[in-house]
């Protein structure tokens, strides 16, 4: 079974749509995806708003999967999406409001927090905890923009990131001060298997930059600005970045479990867009049950 | 009538073959009586007799060119003889004296040609002079169906003449031969339509296609007569010699097939690269011009211009640098279009239509991008031409479909990041006033949506000049809101740009955008009071939301300058200006009817005000979510938007301690810690509250990624949110044991979090082995509970099948419910519910001493714990 995860799409609000490539991707492997989930903060206007004539979910309904569940949204039942989509999207009406899905895929358990904040934001003790009360083998939490994946306590804990690369609203710098369980949380992800080192490494470069951001804040608050900067600082210097983030989205395959009582395993593919070349690039990590 | 025609055939044939079988016999007989050529002679009384046969009336063009083949066909036997036996036998220009005095034309003529062909062979014979009398003396035949036939005879079997790359002939002759005698055949064909009974139009109409072929074999000899010189030559002799006189035929036969069948081919048998010719395309035009009134002169425009486009094409896969200039070629063809709007006011507005998708097509095609951002105004003619002639005709669906189309031609011709037809909207007036005054919205709505896709690929911002002429568009009446929300979001998406450029004009273009989303703010403000009544689906709603995100984006713009290196420009940047978009900010988003959707909306806001550093904005905009939640609001909006508020007062809580606001951030976090106890939910309360916990508490990490204890950190007030929850639940006697026990075991969750944190002061053991020391006192009840439903099915159900007690698919949620994890209903049986609930927390309960004992091998402090 081949679930695709989006995340934090925010569209229209934050993003028009997902980005070429992965609509080109998406539609070539159609008929391949069994499920489409979608996980998100619950101020992503796709999962309450009028988007009227959603082009995005029309496109992911015609192209990629009919099979669309917006996980944790609150349009319950058919009668109310009827109003709130103008074009004929079935997607799934809901058992509950606030709170957590758990969805049994070939003997997993997958967990979604969806519309509900994690506090404190992308606390790790938090989601073990959350995990513990779904009873989940796999948790997934969106809300957060950057992409995610990692082993924890036999539990798979993974963020889809942004499927669109919208902006989120808290800053990127902070987003990415880890909270305190970052060391134990490296240690269990070298237990992941070899093809999960890559992410590992990525996520390590992630701290590097965290670091030195670190270190110019504490700069700006400690001392001015040194002389010699100042004249730099004077001269006509043009710097561009963008407000949006690197998109992606994840691939959850759960193949279903040929013996009774086989050890079953799951791989997670992460896709994402590199904005600088425009490429998409692919990281795998398997999980085993435990 | 049909098998007396067939019978007359069979005759024909009868009688061909007949004479064939004696005429083979004489020309092949080798004799020495008749060596003086005697029976050459001979032969020429059955030529006579099978040549008659061309000389009868036929029925149809058809049947007579089958009768051609045949009498071709023997006729060849001849020219062999006659060629072969020159000089052995007989003399050819004695033969062609004898054949003068044949009595019957046609036949004479064919075998006059026949000779005439045989004497081409040899170098001797004066070759034009041969050509020459051969195509006079065909004048003398006036009948449509035999001349055509005598003249694709002679063009038949001159072709080697044609061919002849030695030029025994000269080019220039041949040329004059071809088409005088295209001219003669041309006029024939004509005359076809008025000859013998006045038979139906159409069946004369079936008659001249049968044979419209004939008079094309002279093009096409044409044109390997052309082929022979080099291109320019070629170009030369087609645009001064050739060219002319076609055309001059073609406008002076007045005849609507000829005219027609004649440019048609003239464009598919002579090369493209004739066609591009500025001279030709000039001759073109002007004899368009000159067309019989009926005659399809769109169609021809419409063929010149789609040889031109793939001459282009073909320049381009070989890589010729192109001579092809879009924008002459263009004022040529707008001039033309000018000129025949005044020379023929009969035509009507279709035909004048179907020649503007073409054209727009040219101009795309030949003037690249770059270039055409100069010459624009060849598109905005070409809807200023449309715009002047819609005034003079109704406005039926076909032309506005016709419209549509030409509108939309701009898309197969442009990249899909292009700008052109956003561009074309606000720099050619006569695009937006076509647009405006587009029969139908629907068709309007289809265009606005192309411009406005085209745009969305193009990243950068709309000004605030463009802005009331893109939502002009959507002001015509409110079902066009409604129903285009989106597209008119699109519009305000557009207003801020995604790129962030760090340079010193980056205040005066977030004023720009500021003024821009200004605009829209006043718009959409203006349409919330115009059609409040008839939004029923909120759609004003989605659009005000959606301009809020707006205002988030120029903020984060501003947020990604602060931290940036670039420290000096944010320090110029005026803060008075930053402070007004909050402002319009907080004005707009008071504007969503929505309360949910406008308090989470304020939250964000307040994140973004303290990344700006702006507390004052910051506890404002708290301030006003505070006063919001206490009116009345439905309970489930109202846990979710504090849920959504503590996540964020969580966040910050760092940043109101450093900067010396810890105190008034306090007092918000006790109002939303009062808030969470008004909750009437046990569960929703105790979720929240434990939530609250967090806003004293922040967990810091040092460089080793170790926890760091924080010294703000405040653990009594935690110890006492907890403390009050227990005294809450445990004293109020209408709350069951289940609920009990479920927000204890929430709360020893948050508990071991806090100790794991490091807070020694009150997460003690001690603590922590009293609050399980409660939670096993109030298990136990629930096992009872259970034990008992146990023993009363053992009673009642005896029967009956098992029931199902696995709890593998479930788990609890927030809200104290069961869920499932399949899509399958859970069994409606209240007792068993609860049963199932009971060993849900057991279990919880169970899972908790697990990680209590794993965690001993790491923490030591874990197993003092007496769970």
């Amino acid at each position: 079974m081949l679930s695709l995860i989006l995340g934090n799409l925010h569209v229209p609000y934050r993003a028009i749509d997902l980005p070429f490539k992965f609509k080109e991707l998406l539609e070539k492997n159609q008929g391949k995806i069994d499920k489409v989930y979608i996980c998100s903060s619950a101020e992503d206007p796709i999962m309450s708003m009028n988007t009227s004539n959603s082009e995005l979910l029309q496109f992911l309904h015609d192209h990629v999967c009919i099979d669309i569940d917006l996980v944790g949204s609150s349009i319950l039942t058919l009668e109310e999406q009827k109003v709130k989509y103008e074009q004929n999207i079935v997607t799934k009406p809901h058992k509950s409001k606030n709170g957590i899905e758990v969805y049994n895929i070939n003997g997993f358990r997958v967990a979604f927090i969806s519309q509900i904040p994690v506090v404190p934001k992308d606390d790790v003790l938090a989601l073990i905890n959350l995990s513990r009360q779904a009873r989940s083998d796999i948790l997934i939490w969106g809300g957060k923009h950057e992409v995610e994946a990692y082993s924890l306590e036999g539990v798979l804990f993974l963020s889809p990131g942004t499927a669109t690369g919208a902006f989120s609203i808290e800053s990127n710098h902070e987003a990415q001060e880890s909270s305190a369980e970052e060391n134990e949380k490296i240690d269990e992800r070298q237990e992941v298997s070899d093809k999960g080192d890559e992410e590992v490494d990525e996520s390590d470069n992630k701290d590097i930059d965290n670091v030195t951001d670190n270190e110019n804040v504490s700069q700006e608050n400690d001392k001015p600005p040194q002389p010699e900067n100042q004249k730099t600082d004077e001269e006509e210097i043009e710097i561009t970045e963008s407000l949006n983030i690197d998109p992606s989205f994840l691939l959850l395959d759960i193949p279903e479990a040929r013996i009774e009582g086989e050890e079953i395993s799951c791989t997670v593919y992460i896709y994402s867009l590199d904005r600088e070349t425009n490429e998409i690039v692919v990281d795998n990590i398997e999980f085993k049950k435990t | 009538m049909q098998n007396n025609s067939d019978l007359i055939k069979q005759d024909s044939f009868t009688i061909i073959r007949q004479q064939k079988v004696l005429i083979v016999r004489l020309l092949n007989e080798i004799s020495v009586i008749n060596n003086n050529g005697s029976n050459l002679i001979e032969s020429f009384k059955h030529f006579n007799i099978l040549l008659l046969e061309l000389k009868k009336e036929s029925d149809s063009p058809k049947e007579y060119y089958e009768l051609y083949i045949e009498v071709y066909d023997v006729l060849t036997i001849l020219l062999n003889y006659l060629k072969a036996n020159h000089l052995k036998l007989f003399h050819l220009t004695d033969i062609y004296e004898l054949i003068q005095y044949s009595n019957n034309l046609v036949p004479r003529l064919y075998l006059l040609i026949t000779c005439g062909v045989a004497m081409l062979g040899f170098n001797t014979f004066p070759h034009i002079e041969i050509l020459k009398d051969m195509i006079e003396m065909l004048n003398g035949v006036q009948h449509p169906i035999k001349g055509m036939f005598l003249r694709y005879y002679l063009l038949q079997r001159c072709k080697f003449i044609f061919n002849d790359e030695k030029k025994a002939v000269s080019n220039e002759f041949k040329i004059d031969f071809l088409i005088a005698n295209f001219i003669e055949m041309n006029k024939l064909w004509i005359r076809l339509q008025y000859q013998g009974q006045l038979r139906e139009k159409s069946s004369k109409l079936k008659e001249r296609k049968e044979v419209e072929l004939l008079i094309g074999y002279n093009l096409v000899q044409l044109t390997e007569v052309l082929d022979l010189e080099e291109h320019n030559l070629s170009l030369k002799l087609y645009r001064e010699n050739t060219l002319p006189r076609i055309l001059k035929q073609v406008i002076s036969c007045r005849d609507i097939i000829s005219q027609e069948y004649l440019l048609d081919i003239l464009f598919q048998i002579f090369p493209e690269s004739y066609h591009c010719d500025l001279t030709c395309i000039d001759l073109y035009l002007s004899s368009f011009l000159k067309l019989t009134p009926k005659t399809n002169i769109s169609k021809s425009v419409v063929t010149l211009i789609d040889q031109i486009i793939s001459q282009a094409d073909q320049n381009k896969e070989e890589n010729h640098k192109s001579t092809l200039d879009g924008g002459i070629l263009f004022d040529k063809f707008l001039k033309f279009l000018k000129y025949l709007n005044e020379e023929r006011p009969d035509l009507p507005f279709k035909d004048f239509i179907v020649i503007l998708s073409p054209l727009i097509s040219l101009v795309l095609k030949l003037i690249d991008p770059e270039s055409l951002k100069l010459r624009l105004d060849c598109l905005d003619a070409v809807f200023s031409f449309i715009n002047f002639k819609k005034r003079d005709y109704a406005i039926t669906d076909e032309i506005n479909f016709l419209l549509k189309r030409v509108f939309f031609s701009i898309k197969d011709f442009i990249e899909p990041d292009s700008s052109l037809p956003y561009s074309l909207l606000v720099e050619c007036p006569n695009v937006d006033e076509f647009l405006l005054n587009s029969g139908s919205d629907f068709i309007r709505y289809e265009m606005l949506d192309m411009i406005i896709k085209y745009r969305i690929q193009d990243k950068s911002q709309i000004p605030l000049k463009d802005l009331s002429r893109l939502l002009k568009h959507f002001e015509t009446n409110s079902y066009t809101i409604m129903s285009k929300s989106e597209l008119v979001f699109k519009i305000f998406y557009m207003l801020v740009d995604s790129k962030v450029i760090i340079s010193s004009s980056f205040e005066q273009s977030i004023t720009d955008q500021f003024e821009s989303l200004q605009y829209c703010k006043n718009w959409v403000l203006n349409l919330k009071i115009k059609y409040a009544k008839a939004d029923q689906k909120g759609k004003i709603d989605f659009l005000t939301n959606g301009l809020v995100s707006q205002y988030w984006r120029l903020l984060k713009k501003i947020i990604t300058l602060r931290k940036s290196k670039q420290k000096k420009i944010f320090e110029k940047f005026d803060k008075t200006l930053l402070k007004q978009i909050f402002k319009n900010l907080g004005g707009l988003i008071f504007e969503v009817n929505h309360k949910k959707k406008m308090l989470s909306s304020l939250v964000l806001s307040v994140d973004l005000a303290i990344q700006l550093n702006l507390h004052n904005v910051a506890f404002d905009f708290l301030e006003s979510i505070l006063n919001e939640i206490n009116q009345n609001f439905d309970i489930n909006d109202k846990y979710n938007v504090l849920l959504l508020l503590i996540e964020f007062l969580q966040k910050d809580r760092q940043y109101f301690i450093k900067n010396s606001l810890q105190d008034k951030f306090e007092q918000i976090c006790v109002k939303v810690t009062v808030k969470s106890f008004e909750m009437n939910d046990v569960f929703l309360k105790s979720t929240l509250l434990l939530t609250c916990t967090h806003l004293w508490w922040t967990s810091d990490i040092d460089e080793n990624n170790a926890l760091k204890y924080n010294n703000e950190n405040n653990g009594k007030r935690i110890h006492e949110i907890m403390n009050k929850l227990i005294q809450q639940i445990t004293s109020n006697s209408l709350v069951t044991n289940y609920q009990l026990c479920f927000v204890l075991i929430q709360l020893l969750n948050k508990a071991i979090y806090y100790f794991i944190h490091g807070e020694i002061e009150f997460f003690t053991i001690q603590y922590l082995n009293n609050i399980v020391k409660l939670l096993k006192n109030n298990l136990k009840f629930l096992e009872r509970e259970n034990r008992l439903y146990l023993e009363q099915i053992q009673i009642v159900q005896e029967d009956t099948p098992d029931k199902d007690f696995s709890i593998d698919d479930l788990f609890l949620n927030f809200d104290g419910e069961i869920a499932s994890t399949e899509d399958k209903e859970v069994d409606p049986d209240v007792n068993l519910i609860n049963f199932k609930k009971n060993l849900l927390l057991f279990d919880s309960f169970e899972n908790i001493k697990t990680y209590v004992l794993e965690q001993g091998s790491l923490d030591e402090r874990f197993n003092l714990l007496t769970i």
